[in-house]
């Protein structure tokens, strides 16, 4: 049986598509105990009660940020995620191999379940996606600071700070199979954008302002090593999605192997026969 | 898991996706990388690649490169061992000895040190002289002059 996880609707239009979800899983006939989320409570915590409840499939529905946490829940649990992305701009409609909600429903029966890495972060926190790791202000010109940022123990790379990206699903990776050969590939990408140019005038550097800052389409750097660490003497913050997860100084690292989920089946590949019309 | 692997091979998985360090950036230390890197930033140290390294133009390494194929657009003050192929561009810049067994040097290009020619798949057979000729009349185009020790544009 199924343990669902709704996210809290903001507006009629998101309690629409719950109700519109529900259905489907009805019609499916794998609707089972439903919990919305309450703003005091994590969506971690309610994924374990999920799982005191013997439910063998947790699934969570709604924003990346909220299928992350509910997947940090179930980590070496046995347990499988299940996910129905609500997000247009989703990471998990690749991972999943899927376009929209109504698709996410559908691959839930079919039971195609998957073993991926996540990220560690301190050895508290897990992620399945990504996070950001930035200054927790913004620096003005008449500050500087720098990050330092340790790969595998063998180099490490020195930059002005800025937002970093660690990333267990490639940067920018559209396409479904390279996404999940990089959920099983036991590193993590980490991409550091090129500085953002400064183009205001004598008068925006005197009073520290930032004008028409852009960063230089792109420009950046990428690694992929298996663990880092990353500090600077600025205080950072550790986004996932817009909710701050970790504060100071960090290690990064891959988790390999320690999180199922259920993904769309491939359909076999047919050869596609030469005939002649 | 017999679709992603088992496990051993899983741990023993290298990254394909290309390495790139930033403009902005600076590597202190020994940069190793399976995969291709492109330097646009700056390294001090060593780096090493099973396959490709590309030099930008405004990239400075300070330190050896090892890989199968080299090119260079931006500064090595190091030696460079290039087991397929090395190119310098007219802007590249190379202070230190080079080692393969294909060299290109474009016209404009930068090269103070010694070079030794290898056969393909050889490059521990190295042969070292002082920039003759001769060396390098089966690997360089015959447009391009390597007579001079240096050639500075």
């Amino acid at each position: 049986m199924y343990y669902y996880i709704f996210e809290p609707t903001k507006n009629p239009k998101e309690l629409k598509i719950q109700d519109e979800i529900k259905i489907k899983l009805q019609t499916l006939g794998i609707i089972g105990e439903c919990v919305t989320l309450s703003l005091a409570e994590e969506p971690r915590d309610l994924a374990r009660v999920g799982l005191r409840k013997n439910y063998a499939t947790i699934v969570a529905c709604g924003s990346d940020r909220l299928i992350n946490e509910v997947g940090s829940g179930l980590i070496e649990s046995g347990a499988v995620l299940g996910a129905i992305p609500l997000e247009e701009e989703s990471s998990f409609n690749k991972i999943l191999g899927i376009k929209n909600y109504l698709e996410a429903c559908d691959i839930l029966p079919q039971r195609k379940v998957m073993t991926l890495d996540c990220g560690l972060i301190n050895s508290t926190k897990i992620f399945i996606t990504e996070v950001t790791i930035k200054p927790k202000k913004e620096l003005t010109l008449s500050e500087s600071g720098l990050i330092i940022v340790n790969f595998d123990g063998n180099f490490q790379a020195e930059t002005k700070l800025c937002d970093i990206i660690v990333s267990n699903v490639g940067v920018k990776e559209k396409d479904t199979a390279k996404t999940r050969e990089l959920l099983v590939d036991n590193h993590l990408d980490v991409f550091i954008p090129d500085q953002i140019k400064e183009t205001g005038g004598f008068f925006s550097k005197l009073f520290s302002r930032r004008e028409k800052a852009e960063v230089e389409p792109g420009g950046g750097s990428i690694f992929h090593p298996q663990r880092i660490s990353i500090e600077s003497r600025k205080k950072l913050i550790t986004l996932l999605s817009d909710k701050i997860i970790e504060r100071g100084n960090l290690v990064i690292k891959s988790y390999p192997g320690s999180l199922k989920i259920i993904i769309k089946r491939e359909r076999p590949q047919i050869e596609e026969e030469e005939g002649e019309n | 898991m017999a679709m992603f692997g088992t496990e051993e091979e899983r741990n023993n998985m290298e990254p394909q996706a290309e390495t790139i360090v930033g403009v902005d950036v600076t590597i202190k230390g020994n940069f190793k990388s399976p995969s291709n890197i492109t330097v646009n930033g700056t390294v001090k140290g060593r780096v090493d690649t099973k396959t490709d390294v590309t030099v930008g133009e405004k990239a400075t390494v300070e330190g050896s490169i090892n890989a199968k194929k080299v090119t260079v657009s931006g500064r090595i003050q190091g030696n460079v061992e290039a087991r397929e192929s090395l190119e310098i561009t007219p802007t590249g810049k190379i202070f230190g000895d080079i080692t393969t067994s294909n060299l290109i040097i474009q016209s404009g290009a930068t090269f103070v040190g010694k070079s030794a020619m290898a056969e393909k798949g050889e490059l521990t057979e190295k042969e070292e002289t002082e920039e003759k000729i001769e060396e390098t009349e089966d690997a360089v185009p015959a447009e391009e002059e390597l007579v001079e020790e240096e050639v500075v544009q």
